[in-house]
């Protein structure tokens, strides 16, 4: 946030409950992954129920921040880096709530997978895609909270990583599949389940992007490296 | 700092190294700016700062102010309008003035648009004269409102439709360049936006520089906006940056409301 105030004391402490919400809500939204990429490697079902309930707090605070958005731009009229500072809330904030579904998805997977029951789940990569993803959310949320355009620039270029992951996650899984029929169900969600923590590597970028604007004014103009190969796949 | 328009657009006034002195106080210092033709240039900044006095200096209005001493050029064609061999009177023929205050004459409707092309006997007779009436008034748009009432006092009109005279009287005289100085502060917000619409349409036909308090103002009506500080040209360029990516921090700390 900018130390230097502005005239009007409300206009401050609207900017502040933008602020103050959006860090909140990527609190929640780590929490989230987190509680996701452990229960399916615990496949504990208390765990993972907690995140499917959890992500309708991520929807109302969504909702708040875009509310409180509108309402800014109604009455206060915010120019430049205040404009900016708003626009990126609402946006960053629909990228943290699409995060909190993405969790939640993997935990209702997860749960069915448990059901399934198979006990050799293929790879450990995913353990370690998931790491790698939750700290990318993690840096991206620092970036914002202290303005810092090289750290959301380091994790923007951090997902060609993840994108390396999944593909040879997707891989491992495909040759599993194709090895065990009894594989087919439980292979087909950790699919899902991988391409959801790749998306929510590819949107930590996304508010990477969206720092990188706050702060600079400008779009970032390199191009992002990409590395994920899975539509090109065509076999175990 | 961008003191330079864009090579594609045709400068019409340029202003170089301006300063003006009210006695011992210096109130600009230094200022060069390129306005471009037929565009809107908005003055910017907090009270004081002396915008309305670098726009005083573009149709020599400073000359009526006891002990005030304007240096630096401001170049418009092939003439400096500080040139002594200028004419005060006909330079602000060819440049405009429009007030804060609607100041018409305390005559006639027609009158105080016909006032001008008389004493500089630009009408050959009287229907040439009408008829520059006519055209002046559907320029600022006010002829549908007082066609048939043309010999009624000015001082009856709305404050709206006073301020609309004062530009109809304005370009009666066939200037190239318009002086607005915050033409809407004493307008309510209907006849504020009459007059920012009818400023995007005389645009089209002149060289406006407003001076103005509402940076939604001229966010609204001005592809350049120039901001000042203190009696200096801070930032100049295109108002879309100016209001989104201001160059400058003290630009930034004014247009967010950091500065009064």
């Amino acid at each position: 946030m900018d130390t230097q105030k502005h005239i009007s004391s409300a206009f401050d402490q609207d900017l502040t409950i933008l602020n103050d919400s959006l860090q909140q809500l990527g609190q929640l939204a780590c929490q989230q992954l987190e509680g996701a990429i452990d229960g399916l490697a615990t496949q504990n079902e208390a765990a993972l129920d907690k995140v499917i309930k959890g992500d309708a707090a991520l929807d109302q605070l969504e909702a708040d921040i875009h509310e409180k958005a509108i309402e800014v731009i109604a009455i206060r009229s915010p120019r430049a880096k205040d404009l900016r500072h708003v626009l990126v809330a609402l946006k960053v904030a629909s990228i943290l709530e699409r995060m909190g579904d993405y969790s939640r998805n993997i935990a209702n997977r997860t749960k069915v997978i448990m059901t399934v029951g198979n006990e050799n789940i293929p790879g450990v990569n995913i353990g370690r895609m998931g790491q790698v993803t939750e700290q990318m959310v993690r840096d991206v949320m620092l970036s914002y909270k202290n303005r810092d355009a090289e750290l959301a620039l380091a994790v923007w270029r951090r997902d060609i990583e993840v994108d390396h992951m999944h593909t040879a996650f997707y891989k491992e899984v495909l040759a599993s599949m194709s090895r065990n029929p009894n594989m087919v169900a439980t292979g087909a969600h950790l699919l899902f389940i991988a391409k959801n923590i790749e998306r929510i590597g590819d949107y930590a970028t996304g508010i990477a992007e969206q720092v990188y604007f706050l702060v600079e004014g400008t779009m970032p103009e390199e191009s992002r490296p990409k590395a994920d190969k899975t539509s090109k796949v065509v076999g175990a | 700092m961008d003191t330079n328009t864009d090579s594609a657009n045709l400068v019409k006034i340029q202003a170089e190294n301006v300063n003006v002195f009210y006695g011992a106080k210096q109130a600009l210092n230094n200022v060069s700016i390129a306005i471009q033709d037929r565009s809107v240039t908005a003055f910017i900044g907090p009270s004081g700062c002396g915008k309305s006095t670098f726009l005083r200096c573009f149709n020599r209005m400073n000359d009526v102010i006891p002990n005030c001493r304007v240096e630096g050029s401001i170049i418009m064609g092939d003439v400096d309008v500080n040139s002594p061999q200028i004419d005060p009177v006909l330079l602000r023929a060819r440049i405009g003035m429009v007030f804060q205050k609607p100041n018409p004459f305390p005559k006639t409707i027609f009158e105080n648009v016909a006032y001008g092309p008389r004493i500089h006997g630009l009408a050959q007779n009287k229907t040439e004269l009408q008829d520059m009436v006519e055209d002046s008034l559907k320029k600022a748009g006010l002829w549908g409102e007082v066609a048939d009432r043309l010999n009624d006092q000015a001082t009856g009109l709305s404050g709206g439709q006073q301020q609309r005279l004062c530009i109809a009287r304005a370009i009666a005289v066939g200037p190239d360049v318009l002086l607005m100085d915050e033409p809407c502060s004493a307008l309510d917000p209907i006849a504020t936006s009459v007059i920012e619409e009818l400023i995007s349409e005389l645009q089209q036909r002149f060289t406006i520089l407003i001076v103005t308090h509402s940076m939604q103002q001229a966010a609204r009506v001005s592809q350049k906006t120039a901001y000042f500080h203190l009696g200096t040209l801070v930032e100049y360029g295109d108002t879309k940056d100016v209001f989104t990516r201001p160059q400058n921090e003290q630009t930034e700390a004014y247009i967010s409301g950091k500065i009064g």
